[in-house]
């Protein structure tokens, strides 16, 4: 309880700060400005045809002065690729292309005959099975210093690029530099420059369902009409908006999501980028980066910031949220067996101490602890040994604590940006939070023991489609899918 | 009383404010979405009224003469109301940003709006209060507006713990140091970031009346590394040739980032006697000093230069600096700068020359 209200109040203060620190119109500056830096912008595409077109358009009409954007047609089977081609009028090109990453055979590559189109980079490669190795085959066709990885299907802020550069321009060595040394006449030694280097940011995911598009801009924001999506949205908005933004505050992010994140290359690829056999590709890449750091001795920060900039569309249905619980439980499972060395490990400082140990206490742990809990108590009602007013005093606790938390991330919200026009639908959203712990925390603890369990028996994973509703536009939903 | 009882006790009293916030949590939600819709209501209405009342009376004023009496209707002026603090703070705002989407004498137009509205005393009180970020904003909304103040009034904030308060003070400083605009380099203990250095660009672009800087004193004698790089890239910006000897200084350096910096600035302030030198020390530099030293050679275009570009285009192995070459060689073909046809060319290279040559 006390971690969750300092995080609350933590993330609250970064928050602020993060406000103050903008109040110049700064961000506008970066517009225009031969400073910054490229950006390759990566969104891998698996059978995304219904709204490949609208997505690729909402990609390359970002504010920002120096970015590319690479589709990864990972062996698409339905007309994604010929769509692209039609509509972008596509021309096969010899692209150097440098395996930096090592990834499933790259087949063709596209650029657009059309100059507005200049920006956009095609790859046609084999099905790689996940996001991972399309988006090392992405990585390994970059042209720019950082990339950002996201989904074809999310939408973007049209300010996402210069809103996540800018954490990484802003970081600034708290020490005093150390004095330049001129040796005329000695040669040269090359010294490493140990100022702090961000190494990823992320910005909060929110759900897209309900919400109104057009031409891949959303034009009216709306909480999600059904109540598994309402609920993960929910849920973003806590982990985002109370949790990463306190991690962030010190320093201590445990993972930028695979959905939006922006990455420096060189220590990407360092890493070998992301893992094709990991399930949970992007906490496996950005504890594979930290540990990349620690090791070398580099100084290095993870940042986040508070303002949404990427919507995606929930899974609507028990079947696909199942499949996707389960995966993200066999992932963590993954990550703990992969990266044990790394727990309660004081050589990997923050990482080892507070990162690590955090995941496995609050996130690996949970589930167990609930069940465990939840079998005891069974037990003391069977032998009669309960004291009910207790009892339902301590649960009357735990669920006004957790609808509190949940209002109170809403809050913070409605703070950094007010996207939902109508207040009924913010407090409507609030309200969420009373029926989750019966509904949907029950879910969530199944799915991920379920995926223990799996991953006990190392049952093989079926990654399966993503049912999609495509917001195209509201005469032509449809279903696509991708991985 | 027993220790459960108080365990108990303790719980119900963390119910009970858990309750208490996730009503407050409810109230502010809702008091904070009505002020804010009240707000964005008024300011629809303050712009309105600038484009279509206030805006079309200055524009018919000839802007050369100065003009005391102040043009705005009284009766304007009353349906602005800014005797409210709100008001005003919303007329400020909307005025900074008309202000950032326009320039010449429209911007003098809402510059002098926010004189004859008296809106600058609230900026200068905030400046003077004693929380930085209301510091911080004071300092913005003057800066934005164009409403030049002493340089002791600033230089007072450099000193500053809070290292926003001292960033916004250095954006002041520039914007309205009429003699030496860049003074603050002497004084700065902490480093600056690139993202600072984006402001000054654009401040820089803004002020065109500026008096033109010497970087090459900071570049030489500065002992701040950030601020060195910031002059560097600053004098190649500025196209400040006396920089060159100072940054030709540094080709000697230990620390590789800052020599990549050098060459860089070099490159584009075409120093081209540098161009031995580059030449000589290319071989065993690491790979980032070494693109930028082709970076560097592609500007200068010289007749060595272009012969040093495609001999190492034919001897290197490295893809990052055979796509490098590629591009520049491939730049400097299109532009009929060079006319360069190599029957016994690699395979792979042909490939990669072909590329870039294809390139939009």
């Amino acid at each position: 309880m006390v971690i969750y209200v300092a995080m609350a109040i933590l993330s609250y203060k970064h928050i602020r700060l993060y406000f103050w620190k903008n109040m110049g119109h700064y961000t506008q500056n970066m517009i225009s400005s031969p400073l910054s830096p490229g950006i390759s912008v990566i969104a891998p595409a698996y059978n995304e045809g219904l709204t490949i077109i609208d997505n690729v358009y909402a990609l390359m009409h970002l504010n920002y002065p120096l970015y590319e954007v690479i589709i990864i047609n990972d062996g698409s089977t339905d007309d994604t690729l010929d769509k692209l081609i039609e509509h972008f009028a596509l021309k096969d090109v010899d692209l150097p292309y440098h395996e930096r990453i090592k990834t499933l055979p790259v087949k063709r590559f596209f650029r657009s005959s059309d100059k507005a189109y200049e920006k956009l980079l095609v790859i046609d490669k084999e099905n790689g099975k996940g996001k991972a190795d399309a988006s090392n085959a992405g990585i390994n066709a970059s042209k720019y210093d950082y990339f950002l990885c996201t989904d074809v299907d999310c939408i973007l802020h049209e300010d996402t690029l210069s809103r996540l550069m800018r954490p990484i321009l802003d970081e600034k060595s708290r020490n005093q530099l150390d004095d330049i040394q001129v040796i005329p006449d000695t040669g040269y030694i090359h010294v490493e420059d140990n100022q702090r280097r961000v190494i990823a940011v992320g910005a909060p995911l929110r759900m897209i369902n309900s919400s109104d598009v057009d031409n891949g801009v959303i034009t009216r924001f709306r909480p999600p009409n059904k109540i598994l999506p309402r609920f993960q949205e929910l849920e973003y908005i806590r982990a985002y908006l109370l949790s990463k933004m306190a991690w962030s505050a010190l320093n201590c992010v445990p993972n930028v999501s695979g959905g939006l994140g922006l990455f420096d290359k060189h220590i990407a690829v360092k890493v070998g980028g992301y893992d094709p056999r990991s399930f949970a590709e992007d906490i496996d890449m950005v504890t594979r980066m930290s540990v990349y750091m620690i090791q070398n001795n580099k100084r290095y920060a993870i940042r986040y910031i508070p303002v949404s900039l990427c919507w995606t569309e929930g899974p609507q249905n028990l079947k696909v949220f199942s499949r996707q619980r389960v995966r993200w439980a066999r992932g963590l499972v993954q990550i703990m067996r992969l990266h044990w060395h790394v727990l309660f490990n004081t050589k990997f400082k923050r990482l080892g101490m507070v990162v690590f140990p955090y995941n496995f206490l609050f996130e690996f742990l949970a589930p167990i602890l609930e069940l465990t809990g939840f079998i005891f108590y069974i037990y003391l009602i069977v032998i009669g040994a309960i004291n009910w007013v207790n009892t339902l005093t301590l649960l009357c606790f735990l669920y006004m604590f957790s609808v509190m938390i949940s209002s109170i991330a809403v809050l913070w919200d409605q703070l950094t940006e007010r996207h939902y026009r109508k207040t009924s639908e913010v407090i409507g959203l609030c309200l969420t939070a009373f029926a989750e712990p019966f509904i949907y925390h029950p879910l969530i603890v199944f799915f991920s023991l379920k995926g223990y369990v799996q991953s006990m028996f190392r049952q093989k994973l079926v990654w399966g489609n993503m049912q999609r509703k495509g917001f195209s536009s509201s005469n032509t939903k449809g279903t696509s899918s991708s991985t | 009383m027993s220790a459960e009882t108080i365990f108990i006790t303790i719980i119900q009293c963390i119910i009970a404010l858990s309750l208490l916030g996730t009503f407050v949590s409810y109230t502010i939600i809702a008091t904070k979405r009505h002020k804010e819709a009240r707000n964005r209501k008024r300011q629809a209405q303050l712009n309105q009224l600038i484009v279509d009342k206030i805006l079309p009376q200055f524009i018919k004023e000839d802007l050369s003469e100065a003009v005391s009496e102040p043009l705005i209707d009284r009766k304007i002026l009353d349906e602005l109301a800014l005797m409210d603090k709100t008001d005003r703070q919303l007329m400020i705002d909307t005025l900074i940003h008309l202000r950032w989407h326009v320039a010449g004498a429209n911007a003098f137009i809402l510059h002098r709006v926010y004189v004859l509205l008296e809106l600058n005393q609230d900026s200068l009180q905030k400046i003077k209060s004693r929380r930085w970020q209301v510091n911080v904003q004071g300092l913005h909304e003057l800066t934005l507006m164009d409403y030049a103040i002493s340089d002791i009034d600033i230089l007072r904030f450099n000193l500053s713990d809070v290292s926003e308060l001292r960033s916004a003070a250095r954006s002041a400083f520039m914007r309205f140091s009429k003699n030496e605009p860049f003074r603050f380099f002497d004084e700065i203990r902490d480093p600056l970031s690139i993202w600072e250095l984006v402001g000054f660009f654009r401040i820089l672009d803004q002020s065109k009346d500026t008096v033109k800087s010497n970087f090459a004193n900071w570049i030489r004698y500065s002992r701040n590394k950030t601020v060195v790089i910031c002059c560097m890239k600053l004098a190649a910006h500025e196209q400040s040739i006396e920089a060159i000897d100072s940054i030709e200084g540094l080709l000697n350096v230990n620390d590789h980032a800052l020599r990549s910096h050098a060459i860089n600035a070099l490159g584009h302030l075409r120093a081209l006697h540098t161009q031995d030198h580059l030449i000589k020390m290319y071989p065993n530099q690491p790979i980032d000093c070494q693109c930028e030293i082709l970076f560097a050679l592609g500007i200068f275009r010289t007749p060595g230069a272009i012969q040093f570009l495609k001999e190492q285009f034919l001897v290197t192995y490295d893809f990052e600096i055979e796509n490098n070459v590629a591009g520049i060689l491939a730049r400097l073909m299109r532009g009929g700068q060079l006319n360069w046809t190599v029957p016994q060319l690699q395979e792979r290279k042909q490939r990669i020359l072909n590329y870039y040559l294809q390139e939009q």
